[in-house]
């Protein structure tokens, strides 16, 4: 009998394509974590500016089981091109029987299974940032977009400056520059915490890719910074835990 | 490369002139067969008005060498300008408008253009081909230009020879009159058609949309080449992961000296530093940058800039890897005269052809790059916008905690 290592069900193949989708955005080869209390990911983009942390917890899905700890590391392409083949009604399980191999079965109109090469996963680990947040917001993940967007047309980054009652996305070039202000009353807008008024730049190319990574299927989004610190998107996604996002400031010496 | 005089230079190019012109004028005469490597050159002077016509040479041998840049890389400065001046240009005053031409002409310069290889052909010039000077005097010139000094006349009638062998692939791009030009000259460059050959296509008006065929001028078409297959390039490379390390290529020839430094990054940056150094050791510095992908003006540098870009882009599609640019180029006075951009094109692909050195930081990799020039890296840096982009931008790894 084939014993399997690890084996993880959902009720839909929703959930990976979002966290294949979100880490491509970083990395194209990536190194998840299984134990019994869940999968984890967390890996930084090769200029080192931007983070993803994803925890997605037992408890998220259908039926779960992993024995022992263990590493397994996959190209993103790969993986993504097996996930779009499934339909969104197929129920979908992932599990590892051997070293080398992820399989993929889905059950829904047909069955089906892929069996795909794992890649050597990297060793060590990824710490956290550690930081303190002043200002807080909590934003519909397409009024998010939309902001980020309209920011885009201008100039490739965005300063973010908060105010007790109001947030302000700015973008400037050598050509102009864009202006959104988000208040209390402006749809989208579901939450403003700012304990100190904050003001930070970043890349607004890493911004958009990871927002629309996540859009199809997010609902909300938590934004949280400092100061010229780095700033932390929290996703709401249904059915997985946790995926947070970190990109350090652009600073002006 | 050994460092020469300027004055050795110069008595090189003039002994081969003397030479060339002895040869030649035995030759010479107003109706001759010639051998075309096979080239054409399309003169911009009055435009929409031009000057077209083959590129011929009274040398009977194989004469592919005399208009092939992509094998001329770190040849000396004397033996490039003696290729040129081998070729005898004839004339003929056109329209950039094809479809009121109708002419024979273009359409047997497009043949020709086809040709695989150097090729005999019988050419009927109204009088003997003399000297032009002309386009040297007019213009200040810059490698962005490509002119034509040599010999030249007005020609009357051009015959190729029956049973011409042609390049299938861009014939195939000639007859398909639905295909959009830069699809063609992305098809044509991934089935292996050099880009000095896409733009001798270009700019006699073989490939595009048939309503959108022009003739367009030699140093347009060299321009307009590089920078439609460098942007195609680059959007491949938004695909890829970024350089590991820091990495430095370089390579010299023709008394400019390239130094070209990859950083780590997913977005897509070139910038681009010229530095011309004149007899007195003056140093004038020019820079253009493209940031996340977006050019915002054209660069003052001109076509230099893009045939860089097409040159590193090539290079990272190779890989399969995305960066940041920096390119350095210095000219020495020893660069007696301009040759043309494919001289950018081709001692890039040389540099990065050659491997890189790498690096874990980016002051080391400066310092390496800059170490084999005369401007001295704070010279070089003092420009730069990107190096400023890529030092504002934090890296998460700074907030790390310590105490871990």
């Amino acid at each position: 009998m084939i014993k399997l290592m690890f084996t993880a069900k959902t009720k839909s193949p929703e959930e990976w394509k979002i966290i294949n989708s979100a880490i491509s955005t970083l990395v194209d080869e990536a190194t998840f974590e299984a134990t019994s209390e869940g999968i984890s990911f967390r890996g930084m983009d090769p200029s080192h500016v931007a983070l993803i942390d994803i925890f997605w917890p037992n408890t998220a899905f259908d039926s779960y089981q992993c024995d022992s700890e263990l590493k397994f590391g996959v190209r993103i392409s790969e993986f993504s091109k097996l996930i779009k083949r499934t339909d969104k009604k197929d129920e979908l399980e992932v599990s590892i029987t051997d070293q080398d191999v992820l399989r993929i079965r889905t059950s829904g109109s047909y069955k089906r299974e892929y069996k795909m090469r794992l890649i050597e996963s990297s060793s060590g680990s990824t710490p956290l940032p550690k930081l303190s947040f002043n200002s807080k917001l909590v934003l519909s993940l397409s009024a998010f977009d939309k902001i980020l967007s309209d920011i885009e047309v201008v100039s490739e980054y965005v300063e973010i400056e908060s105010f007790p009652e109001r947030i302000e996305f700015l973008g400037k070039s050598d050509t102009g520059e864009a202006m959104v202000t988000m208040e209390p009353n402006s749809e989208g807008l579901e939450d403003i915490e700012v304990k100190e008024e904050s003001k930070a730049t970043y890349s607004l190319d890493y911004l958009l890719k990871i927002v629309k990574s996540v859009s199809s299927v997010g609902v909300t989004s938590a934004i949280e910074y400092s100061t010229k610190m780095p700033i932390r998107l929290e996703f709401r996604i249904a059915n997985i835990g946790r995926i947070h996002f970190y990109l350090a400031p652009r600073v002006q010496d | 490369m050994q460092s020469r005089r300027t004055s050795e230079i110069k008595e090189a190019i003039m002994k081969n002139w003397i030479q060339l012109q002895k040869t030649m004028r035995e030759k010479i005469s107003e109706k001759m067969i010639v051998s075309s490597p096979p080239s054409i050159f399309i003169g911009s002077y009055s435009y929409p008005k031009v000057s077209i016509g083959p590129l011929v040479s009274t040398f009977n041998e194989d004469t592919a060498l005399f208009d092939h840049p992509e094998e001329w890389a770190g040849q000396s400065l004397e033996d490039i300008i003696k290729y040129r001046l081998s070729l005898i240009r004839g004339t003929n005053p056109t329209t950039v408008n094809i479809a009121s031409n109708n002419d024979k002409l273009i359409e047997t310069l497009q043949e020709l253009t086809m040709a695989i290889k150097s090729t005999n052909i019988e050419v009927n010039f109204a009088k003997e081909p003399i000297f032009n000077f002309d386009e040297i005097k007019k213009n200040g010139v810059t490698d962005s230009d490509s002119i034509h000094y040599g010999l030249a006349s007005k020609i009357n009638d051009l015959k190729l020879p029956s049973g011409l062998i042609v390049d299938k692939k861009i014939e195939k791009a000639y007859y398909d009159k639905d295909l959009k030009a830069i699809e063609a000259v992305t098809k044509l460059y991934n089935e292996g058609i050099e880009i000095s050959k896409l733009s001798k296509a270009l700019s006699i008006g073989m490939i595009g949309i048939q309503k959108n065929r022009r003739i367009v001028p030699t140093k347009w078409s060299i321009t307009a080449i590089d920078q439609i297959l460098s942007s195609e390039l680059i959007k491949k490379i938004k695909n890829f992961d970024s350089v590991n390390f820091y990495q430095v290529y370089n390579y010299s020839h023709l008394d400019n000296t390239y130094s070209i430094i990859l950083i780590p990054d997913k977005t897509w940056c070139f910038e681009m530093h010229e530095a011309w150094i004149d007899n007195t050791g003056n140093v004038e510095i020019e820079t253009d940058i493209e940031v996340a992908g977006r050019l915002r003006n054209y660069p003052k540098m001109g076509g230099s800039f893009f045939a860089a870009r097409v040159a590193v882009s090539e290079y990272l599609v190779q890989n399969r890897k995305s960066a940041g640019i920096m390119v350095f180029r210095e000219i020495q006075p020893q660069y007696l005269l301009p040759v043309g951009v494919w001289q950018i094109r081709e001692g890039i692909r040389k540099a990065m052809r050659k491997g890189p050195r790498v690096f874990d930081s980016l002051e080391k990799a400066l310092i390496y790059a800059c170490s084999t020039m005369s401007v001295s890296k704070k010279e070089w840096i003092s420009n730069s916008n990107l190096l400023r982009f890529v030092k504002n931008q934090r890296r998460i790894q700074d907030y790390f905690d310590k105490t871990q």
